[in-house]
């Protein structure tokens, strides 16, 4: 089924629209929620969650892609739920380390500062717009889906070595851009 | 701004970049494209020498040797007897038997007729002895030395020159012993073999070697470019990298 008929299921409150969102992008989403919260029964529960949002949000949203809308609810629900339950110790999943590396590039604890979203996705967006296809697709990969390194070096016929030096560059290029944009970090 | 806000912001990518890197839902053609690009750079770069090389060779050398060849061949025609024969007289009156024996002797391998071989040697003197075909096979050696060295030197210029096109030094980070360089070009295939120097500022202003050899020596990854220098235990400061004629400023 193509996008744009789930989304119409959707939009006529057909119960078929959860179904066939699951058929088509159930693992795909099952797959980034397992990245980041490394358990079965958490990832089936941000599953549960995003159907719910998917169904609560169409309509009124209209996603011309749907699995880019799909994967980010996913995403977050995990994020949400990874913090709650690693809000007291640091966990040693990919999660963990994929915040930890991104330290590099912003560590300020303070808290005065309300960042705005919005205008920090549009930042990083465009400095993405700035990189081969090659770099962008290994950054999201990392921390957007939350790949383990193996899995981006074998995607992209690198090795894991070469995979963890261009992410290092990536991260002092980022950081350098939001220096630029006039970000405290 | 901390790294939950980055983690957090990064749900508002781009749907298209997202998508663009979904494996599950679809292949990425970026690394067969990269690898179309690598192997177009490897064509240019490597294959056209090779051929531009080989060409030289059949234009160049093979007439050159092919032309000394013609000369041992064409210094006693066969043709012409009684104008050796005159020759043959005179050189006898001039030279000993020892002389005519020993000329002799040499002339067989020059002369392939059996006349030829028989008669008394073509050279009126005994400059002339050291022979016309020698004097224009040493020519023709001289001249394939020359192009042979023209070809090396043009050969090893072009590749030097190949590396200091294609290194492309931009950007140089040290971490942790490992130096990782940001580069607009492909590495060479022989880099391996490149000598690199690193050099600093010593405490009284004067320039410094801290480390020298080949890229071999230090290099783990070629792409990026990773070079482990951690043996050198750099000391915090600023520090060049140069290979060829190229560097790059690295701060540790």
């Amino acid at each position: 089924m193509q996008d744009f008929e789930i989304v119409d299921l959707y939009w006529a409150r057909n119960e078929n629209a959860i179904a066939e969102t699951n058929v088509k992008y159930g693992s795909y989403c099952r797959k980034i929620a397992m990245n980041i919260v490394a358990n079965v029964e958490d990832s089936e529960e941000c599953m549960n969650d995003t159907y719910l949002s998917a169904w609560n949000t169409m309509p009124e949203e209209r996603p011309d892609l749907l699995a880019p809308y799909l994967g980010t609810i996913t995403r977050n629900h995990a994020l949400t739920l990874y913090r709650k339950t690693h809000s007291l110790k640091r966990g040693a999943g990919q999660t963990a380390l994929a915040l930890e590396e991104l330290l590099e590039v912003a560590d300020s604890s303070s808290t005065e500062e309300m960042v705005d979203m919005s205008l920090l996705s549009e930042h990083i967006n465009r400095f993405l717009s700035e990189l081969t296809a090659n770099d962008r697709i290994a950054f999201v990969r990392r921390y957007f889906y939350v790949d383990p390194l193996s899995e981006i070096a074998n995607k992209l016929s690198m090795s894991e070595p070469a995979v963890k030096s261009l992410l290092f560059r990536l991260r002092q290029k980022l950081k350098a851009y939001l220096t630029q944009e006039g970000y405290e970090l | 701004m901390n790294n939950n806000d980055l983690m957090n912001a990064l749900s508002g990518l781009d749907p298209k970049y997202i998508d663009e890197a979904a494996f599950e839902l679809h292949d990425t053609a970026v690394q067969k494209e990269k690898a179309k690009i690598t192997r177009m750079r490897r064509v240019i770069f490597v294959t056209l020498p090779a051929v531009a090389a080989i060409l030289l060779t059949f234009s160049v050398v093979l007439p050159a040797v092919m032309r000394l060849g013609k000369n041992q061949s064409a210094s006693m025609p066969a043709s012409d007897s009684a104008a050796y024969e005159s020759a043959a007289e005179e050189a006898a009156e001039d030279a000993g038997s020892a002389y005519e024996s020993d000329m002799a002797a040499d002339s067989e391998p020059v002369y392939e007729s059996e006349k030829a071989a028989e008669s008394e040697p073509v050279y009126e003197s005994e400059e002339a002895a050291e022979s016309q075909p020698e004097y224009e096979a040493a020519e023709a050696a001289g001249e394939n030395e020359d192009v042979a060295s023209a070809y090396d030197s043009d050969q090893s210029m072009e590749w030097f020159s190949e590396a200091e096109k294609v290194f492309g030094f931009e950007k140089a980070v040290y971490d942790k012993g490992l130096l990782t360089i940001e580069m607009s070009e492909t590495l060479p295939d022989n880099a391996e073999e490149v000598d690199y120097t690193i050099t600093g500022t010593d405490a009284d202003g004067s320039e410094k070697t801290y480390g020298e050899g080949t890229l071999g020596d230090i290099l783990t990854e070629k792409e990026p470019l990773t070079l482990d220098i951690s043996e050198l235990k750099l000391a915090a400061g600023t520090y060049t990298l140069s290979v060829g004629d190229e560097s790059v400023e690295f701060t540790v």
